[in-house]
């Protein structure tokens, strides 16, 4: 029997019933993908007085900004992004008035816990200092080379990483030269030649100290292994630097959602690109999966290379090199494995420190470095051989998530392979023996804690966030590995990571260019100025002070 | 947070009405904020995804508002608005599976091949309905009665002066056979007219039941039956679900300055010197200020219960009102709701499941032939007031499925079913409120039994998840379910037109000046109409001195108190 019927978008209901949404629109810039960077550039360039459309394959907009019901009914949870980590450095934050208009972050000072078989633990924090007291219980020579570290990576982060995050990268020698100027770019040029786990061991002594570093460190997709990993210092102090959005993730996407409507924009969910339109070498619109045609002057592409430019616009309408790089891309080593339980009480870890009930997140299942090399090392050969991860309680610091007060939701998380042992079907066949272990563990560290506490459980695979998410190909929530031939200048290509491509009116800004994903609005700050240039918009906002310091310094000629 | 947050109109809720009447006052140019106590707007035009792919709607699923003058006015197909035209709109399967009535708009052929099976007056009988709904009266008709603000007090409620008497009488053929004792009786003696076969007077009334007034309430025979051709109007689903629909409307509402509120549930709405002056914030809310004012009014689009029981504090009502409140009865619309992914949609045994292989259908409900059957479930739930078993009781099953015309609903390979029945109101339950969800289980099981004994397919490897959600989670969920109840408040005679919610409030105004209701505990109840938002609009350009647009058109049935006051009618 047929089942399922094709769906057009056709005129002739709107002539009988009431008017609907006419399958031909107009517009001057279309934006692929309503996630963070499709967001923040139809965001920057609707306040630019462009005529907008922001195109959607999911439902909702917000793409990883996600927060949703999956606890039905009742609780909902951050299904993908929750620690935000560029808050501060947004500028963003000011451009769109976070403030004044009510998104509010919490920004708790106990950061990243690290729990021990033994109920003691790590407890990096916001303030140096606190930090510097908990990892003073290990060791008296590690906490006072925090100290004098963490001052350093924050300067770098300050001067060099969060600053460079805003700005069209360099050719790879002509950044290396500029970076060298200052005594704090050689060294953050020598660093990158250590791979982490060498930056971590030679800095620390206490293999507890350098688990809770390490972990941190490579969490969001550096390899431990690799040098090149320019990304460090910024990882570390991220680590001590998380925010979470009360209300939901969501709610950082709605407010760009909102600015895209207040400015005359064109949101449309339930509107998959299934084509960009091509003439003379010029873009000249796209097509959705409807038969929806969409005129345009310009389309700024948030999916991976692969997708925009092999799938969408076709490998004969680009550069042999650009097609053969896109064939090519490497999507992230790993990606995550996740799992939500509500409660009806919050968590309560069976630790002697007292902040790490407070604490954002908590890692476990890991005794010393070794035990963190042995997760990622396994992990990257798509194997489950560790178990260990980090666990938050959302509702800690946002009891919205919940329809019934008191009532909590938590998430327990680990980096994971797209292919386990080497087929992605193992993901559902093994899905009840993996809950099965993750709660062991978590709740071996819980204090008066069983699984009949436990009111709802749901987890997503690798798998599962593909298909919640299929921009996020192969669980790819950065949409390509963090290596150094795919970062920098090369992200994605060098002929397109300034977000201009060799097609004309065409331009990607999603976390597959420069400088990556993780919700920085970085891609497309530096697309929205780019657009707005071309087009001859009005560029209606300023750089903050901290990234015009750094143009100066290590830019300029 | 500006310091001060004032605007002209505050309308706490945003639900479908809340949002719609922020999209008209906005348009306006009226300042206005909705302030929402979820995290998402949308109130019961939801759509989730529980699990990666597969989209459900915990509430509204259906589009019933496709006569709405409200579409049009706020021009919702500029924000995104696309619709599925649904082929066939409805199937009802009898016990044996043997015969089955179909209904639908763009596909009369499917619709006479199910009603051949009944014999060719039934043909007859349904072409007959169906040029009633293609006539270009019916939009009117459907108006006259749902989207017309009730009749001012001193207005006659003579049979010739009441709207949908004067607009069906231009109707073909309905037109023709009404007379005035139609006034008078239930939709199950409408049908009686209308239909020959039992099995199309279940399909109506059962619609009547789930979406409007039950079927045996007298004096409220022709809002029953037109629910039937209020679905069949529009014949058709959001693309990518209700939550579309949410969208669009508050898209429009932004786009022309309202501003949103959300995660902030309102605690009180301050009433000062008897006048509704603005609203004060649970201290979860994000806003550091917690008070927001309303210069000109506040409009509640949370239920009437909630309004008056909760939020507007209890010294500002006077005890014989407060009393009135407390009686609104719940009954008649607390449904139990049962998300099923499955592999293959469900297969019906017999002839019955040979015609839905051949024309899946977007709702299905069985078993039909007897009215007797149905009497039986309501009986159980708004008299005995305990749970249905099938089997013993009456019991009729109802589901959606829109994955078979909108492919955004779940991977190719799948289908999502949307599977509803009435079961008592949580507050009146036989055994207590507390003992409720203790029957979720039950209830699962007992809609699962059903689907196996009427179709072949719906063992455990069909079954991908399964979803419940009961009456009492739709009221945990949502300040606007009272009682789970989906229409909110009893659609009976006594709660109706300008009863509803309460006579004292039969106009959206309330005994609180500049306090206006418009949620669907106001008239003509739920199913997201944009309805109250319309109706509402007459008053308020009269209240506020608004000046819409030429977009702006009212009800031709429309009448001002002030014309009666006047003696000008």
């Amino acid at each position: 029997m047929q089942t399922r019927f094709p769906y057009r978008n056709e005129g002739d209901y709107g002539k009988i019933v009431h008017p609907v949404m006419p399958n031909r629109l107009e517009c001057d810039v279309a934006v692929i993908g309503a996630g963070p960077n499709g967001l923040i550039t139809a965001g920057y360039l609707a306040k630019a007085g462009l005529k907008v459309i922001l195109l959607e394959r999911r439902g909702e907009i917000g793409g990883g900004l996600a927060t949703e019901e999956i606890l039905y009914p009742c609780h909902y949870a951050n299904t993908h992004a929750i620690y935000h980590l560029m808050v501060e450095y947004m500028p963003m934050y000011k451009d769109f008035d976070f403030k004044e208009r009510g998104l509010l972050w919490i920004y708790p000072n106990a950061q990243t816990g690290m729990l021990f078989k033994d109920k003691k633990s790590i407890l990096l924090h916001r303030m140096a200092e606190d930090t510097y007291d908990s990892i003073l219980r290990w060791s008296v020579d590690d906490a006072r080379t925090f100290y004098g570290w963490i001052k350093k990576i924050d300067k770098m982060m300050d001067e060099i990483l969060a600053p460079g995050t805003y700005v069209p990268p360099l050719p790879s020698l002509d950044l290396v030269v500029k970076t060298q100027r200052t005594k704090l770019g050689q060294e953050f040029l020598e660093w990158m030649e250590k791979s982490p786990y060498d930056q971590v061991c030679e800095t620390f002594k206490h293999p507890k100290v350098r688990a809770v570093f390490l972990y941190a460190a490579c969490m969001w997709g550096l390899d431990p292994t690799e040098t090149g990993a320019f990304l460090f210092p910024l990882m570390i102090n991220r680590a001590m630097h998380k925010q979470q959005c009360y209300g939901g993730s969501h709610k950082l996407a709605s407010l760009f959602g909102k600015d895209v409507i207040m400015n005359g924009g064109l949101i449309l969910e339930n509107a998959e690109v299934t084509k960009i339109s091509i003439d003379g070498g010029k873009v000249t619109g796209v097509e959705l999966w409807d038969g929806t045609q969409v005129k345009c002057k310009a389309v700024a592409s948030t999916l991976d290379p692969q997708t925009t430019f092999i799938k969408l616009v076709g490998e004969k309408n680009i550069p042999a090199t650009l097609a053969e790089r896109c064939n090519s891309w490497k999507f992230d080593k790993w990606s995550l494995w996740t799992m939500h339980i509500a409660t009806e009480k919050p968590l309560v870890y069976d630790a002697e420190e007292p902040g790490i009930n407070q604490s954002l997140m908590n890692i476990m299942g890991f005794e010393n470095e070794e035990d963190v090399m042995k997760f990622y090392s396994s992990v990257r050969a798509g194997k489950l051989e560790h178990l260990g991860g980090h666990a938050t309680c959302e509702t800690l610091y946002d009891p919205t998530l919940v329809d019934i007060p008191g009532h909590h939701v938590s998430k327990f998380q680990f980096p994971a392979p797209y292919d386990l042992d080497g087929n992605k079907e193992n993901w559902e066949k093994r899905k009840r023996d993996i809950e099965h272990k993750v709660l062991d563990l978590w709740l071996s560290h819980l204090k008066g804690f069983s699984r009949k506490d436990i009111l709802l459980h749901s987890s997503e695979s690798p798998v599962d966030i593909e298909r919640r998410l299929p921009c996020m190909v192969r669980g790819a929530i950065k949409h390509g590995d963090y290596n150094i031939l795919q970062m920098g200048n090369n992200r994605p290509d060098q002929s397109c990571s300034s977000t201009r491509t060799p097609v004309a009116g065409l331009y990607v800004c999603g976390a597959s260019t420069y400088p990556g994903g993780m919700v920085t609005g970085g891609p497309s700050y530096i697309a929205s100025e780019a657009i707005v240039q071309d087009l001859g918009a009005k560029k209606w906002w300023k750089p903050p002070a901290f990234v015009t310091k750094y143009v100066d310094t290590y830019i300029k000629d | 947070m500006s310091k001060e947050n004032r605007y002209d109109v505050v309308v706490v809720g945003g639900g479908p009405n809340g949002l719609g009447i922020a999209a008209y006052l906005a348009k306006c140019g009226v300042k206005v904020a909705v302030v929402e106590a979820r995290t998402e707007i949308g109130g019961g035009c939801e759509t989730i995804e529980p699990i990666p792919g597969f989209r459900i709607e915990p509430h509204a699923a259906y589009n019933y508002a496709g006569a709405s003058p409200a579409w049009e006015q706020l021009e919702l197909h500029k924000f995104g608005l696309r619709m599925v035209p649904c082929n066939v709109w409805g199937t009802a399967i009898t016990s044996d599976c043997k015969r089955v009535t179909s209904g639908g708009r763009w596909n009369m052929d499917v619709v006479r091949e199910s009603m051949a099976m009944w014999g060719p007056d039934s043909v007859a009988q349904t072409e007959a309905i169906n040029a009633i709904l293609e006539a270009p009266e019916c939009r009117e008709w459907l108006r006259s009665i749902y989207w017309t603000p009730p009749l001012p007090e001193g207005y006659s409620r003579e049979p010739q002066d009441l709207p949908w008497v004067k607009a069906i009488k231009k109707l073909p053929l309905l037109g023709q056979i009404y007379d005035d004792s139609w006034l008078e009786m239930s939709t199950w003696d409408i049908t009686n007219i209308l239909c020959k076969e039992d099995a199309q007077k279940v399909g109506i009334c059962d619609a009547a039941w789930d979406s409007g007034p039950e079927y045996i309430t007298k004096g409220l025979g022709m809002v029953g039956a037109a629910i039937t051709f209020l679905i069949m109007y529009a014949s058709g689903v959001f693309l990518g679900g209700m939550h579309s629909y949410a969208h669009a409307t508050m898209r429009c509402a932004l786009a022309h300055g309202a501003k949103f509120y959300t995660n902030s549930k309102v605690e009180e709405i301050i009433i000062e010197n008897g006048e509704a002056k603005g609203v004060r914030l649970a201290d979860s809310a994000p806003s550091p200020n917690k008070v927001i004012w309303a210069d000109k009014a506040v409009i509640s689009d949370v239920h009437v219960k909630e309004t008056f029981l909760k939020l507007v504090p209890k010294k500002h009502l006077d005890a014989g009102f407060y009393q009135k409140v407390l009686d609104i009865n719940l009954n008649g619309g607390s449904l139990f709701k049962l998300d099923l992914i499955v592999k293959e949609l469900p297969r019906f045994k017999g002839k019955a499941g040979e015609f839905m292989d051949k024309h899946p259908s977007l709702g299905c409900i069985f078993p039909v032939e007897s009215m007797e059957e149905m009497d039986r479930h309501r009986n159980v739930v708004d008299v005995e007031r305990r749970f249905p078993m099938w089997g013993k009781d009456g019991f009729v099953m109802r589901s959606v499925r829109s994955s078979i015309y909108d492919p955004t609903r779940c991977p190719p390979g799948y289908h999502v079913i949307y599977n509803f029945f009435p079961v008592p109101v949580p507050e009146y339950f036989v055994d207590g409120i507390e003992n409720y969800n203790k029957h979720k289980e039950e209830m699962v099981d007992m809609a699962l039994s059903m689907y196996r004994q009427y179709c072949t397919n719906m063992g455990d490897d069909n079954i991908v998840a399964k979803f419940a959600m009961s009456p009492l989670d739709s009221s945990i969920r949502n300040m606007g379910f009272v009682g789970g109840n989906w229409e909110g408040i009893r659609v009976c005679d006594d709660q109706w037109y300008d009863r509803r919610p309460l006579p004292e409030c039969g106009r959206y105004r309330t005994p609180v000046d500049k306090l206006y209701l418009v949620s669907q505990t106001s008239y003509p109840g739920g199913l997201a109409l944009m309805a109250q938002p319309y109706n509402l609009m007459h008053l308020l350009i009269e209240d506020l001195n608004l000046k819409p647009g030429g977009w702006w058109y009212p009800s031709p049935y429309y009448v001002s108190d002030k014309q009666v006051k006047s003696g000008e009618v």
